[in-house]
């Protein structure tokens, strides 16, 4: 089904074509706010990757690849508008200049990337929100792979040290085979 | 499908912004407005930047996805079936085969595929040449199974004859692929069918993918080889040609990456991640560099590395089990001295997607040579919870 819709996107159905958006807007709002500093950022680099995927939708040439292709997109409009000069960049102590949501998964999910150091944030989020490969990741971010692979191991060793010493009687093990 | 253990809480859903949101659904909007009054949008646009490297970023990853789907279109129209000698070398049953090349990703055919040709420009049509005649024989590329950690090749030789008695036999071969570093190679003849060269290329860690590099194969010097019992092999050159192939490179690079941390019983090793392609499979693993004092038979005293838990085979989800499975591969530490990565390639071909469990042999059996090994021996890691 969703490669139908892919398809119908694709083809040039703008009904295809926004729900196939609404359906990456989690992956992409996530990933907008791991290199970014507040939402107004975040909606105007979103937006701007909703307009570039449709003009190029059709020099994708397989749909099947069309969310990874969308967030490599992201990645760079969020890359250009840091260099614009125009917005800083993410700082821990930056306020939001809307309130900041409250619901319990926002501030698990904001907690999260403010423990993260800004070279293992999106590095975790391209893996785990985005699916991205470690060799793609590499390519997007211009590191190698070992690097990425390190930071990836690294990153999550930090949340889930953060996460364990926050949970009440519960320790993860690592799995031990006999 | 890629496995994320443990990190579940990260793709929870949460809340979107409303501005966001609302920011989001105005463009959405807008594109069905303009698509509805026959309008492409971007005539106006909320912001726009303007960057060299911005484009050529762009531009890079579409030329990527063509390049995978021009491959695609080239084995549909052309490939009816695989090489006999890459069949052979990957233990391929009839049914496999079918499977394979109806699916169409894995195996590339060379001579009817256009990505094997180049990007169509004058430049790079003059450097590709899948088939090369030199003193009246011909080799020519035909089939190519790559996958992330190496490359089976199955090269056709027309119009070469050998004595029967005599087995064929190549001087020098010579390869290289752009930009990546070549750790192995093996090869073997076919001579069922006509007659075949297969070369199997490993490739060491890469920063991209080798779709889209260029690799150069140059053979020189046909001819017969005989085994003496007492001077080994006797070489003779029958045909002092030269034969320079070169193609692009093509593929999908399927592969599954499973991020493990698992411990290998008590021998202090760390099976990290693994990512399993259909003919190989690469190992991180966690094992502090240590030696160990060994006497030798002439009692001097040597130094020899701990013994890691090496791979050996799979379980399928179907229940089968594949207890030996590695043809050759390469490994080593990385500087770090605490992580061993092993590049394993199979003596088959495999859907990563359909493994249940890596088998790893204990270290403690003291095999000597290629005994008959059962599950008993094996540590068993499963690759989903």
């Amino acid at each position: 089904m969703e490669g139908m819709m892919r398809k119908k996107a694709i083809g040039g159905d703008p009904d295809a074509f926004a729900e196939l958006i609404q359906s990456q807007m989690q992956a992409m709002y996530k990933t907008a706010k791991a290199i970014l500093v507040n939402d107004e950022d975040c909606a105007d680099a979103i937006s701007e990757t909703i307009l570039t995927c449709w003009e190029k939708r059709r020099q994708l040439k397989e749909e099947k690849y069309f969310n990874t292709w969308l967030i490599r997109i992201l990645v760079n409009k969020c890359n250009d508008l840091i260099r614009s000069n125009k917005r800083l960049r993410f700082v821990d102590e930056i306020p939001e200049t809307t309130a900041p949501s409250t619901v319990e998964q926002n501030v698990e999910f904001r907690e999260a990337l403010g423990i993260l150091d800004e070279k293992y944030r999106l590095i975790v989020i391209l893996y785990y929100v985005d699916g991205f490969k470690t060799r793609e990741i590499a390519e997007l971010v211009k590191l190698p792979e070992a690097t990425v692979r390190t930071r990836l191991s690294r990153g999550r060793k930090i949340l889930e040290k953060y996460y364990t010493s926050q949970e009440t009687g519960t320790q993860k093990a690592r799995r031990k085979l006999i | 499908m890629m496995e994320r253990n443990g990190m579940d809480w990260i793709k929870k859903e949460i809340e979107i912004p409303n501005s966001v949101q609302k920011k989001a659904d105005e463009t959405l909007n807008r594109i069905r407005g303009q698509a509805a009054n026959g309008q492409e949008s971007g005539k106006k646009k909320i912001y726009r930047l303007q960057g060299g490297r911005r484009k050529s970023v762009i531009a890079a990853i579409l030329a990527a996805a063509l390049i995978v789907g021009t491959a695609t279109v080239g084995i549909a129209a052309y490939i009816a079936s695989m090489s006999a000698g890459l069949k052979d070398s990957l233990n391929v049953s009839d049914e496999q085969e079918q499977q394979l090349m109806a699916e169409g990703d894995l195996v590339q055919d060379l001579q009817g595929s256009d990505s094997a040709r180049g990007d169509g420009t004058e430049e790079e049509d003059g450097l590709n040449a899948t088939s090369v005649t030199d003193q009246g024989v011909t080799i020519t590329a035909n089939q190519t199974i790559m996958d992330n950690n190496g490359i089976w090749i199955a090269f056709a030789i027309e119009g070469f004859t050998y004595d029967t008695d005599t087995s064929p036999f190549i001087r020098d071969i010579d390869f290289s692929i752009e930009n990546a570093q070549v750790s192995s190679m093996n090869g073997s003849y076919y001579t069922e069918e006509g007659l075949e060269y297969i070369m199997v290329l490993g490739v060491e860690d890469n920063d991209a993918s080798l779709v889209g590099k260029r690799i150069t194969v140059t053979f020189s010097g046909l001819g017969e080889a005989v085994e003496d019992k007492e001077k080994g092999w006797d070489e003779e050159v029958t045909v002092d040609g030269t034969w320079e192939l070169s193609w692009i490179l093509s593929g999908t690079g399927q592969s599954r990456e499973v991020e493990l941390n698992a411990e290998l019983g008590d021998t202090g090793a760390v099976v990290q991640d693994v990512e399993i392609s259909p003919t190989s499979i690469k190992i991180h693993y966690i094992f502090p560099r240590a030696e160990s004092e060994i006497q030798t038979a002439g009692g001097n005293t040597a130094h020899t590395l701990e013994e890691l838990p090496a791979f050996s085979g799979v379980v399928l989800k179907d229940g089968t089990v594949y207890i030996r499975i590695v043809n050759g591969g390469s490994e080593g530490y990385e500087p770090d001295g605490m992580t061993y990565v092993s590049t394993k390639r199979f003596s088959g071909v495999f859907d990563p997607e359909a493994i249940d469990s890596l088998l790893f042999i204990r270290p403690d059996l003291n095999l000597v040579g290629e005994e008959p090994l059962t599950l008993e021996d094996m540590f068993v890691v499963p690759l989903e919870d």
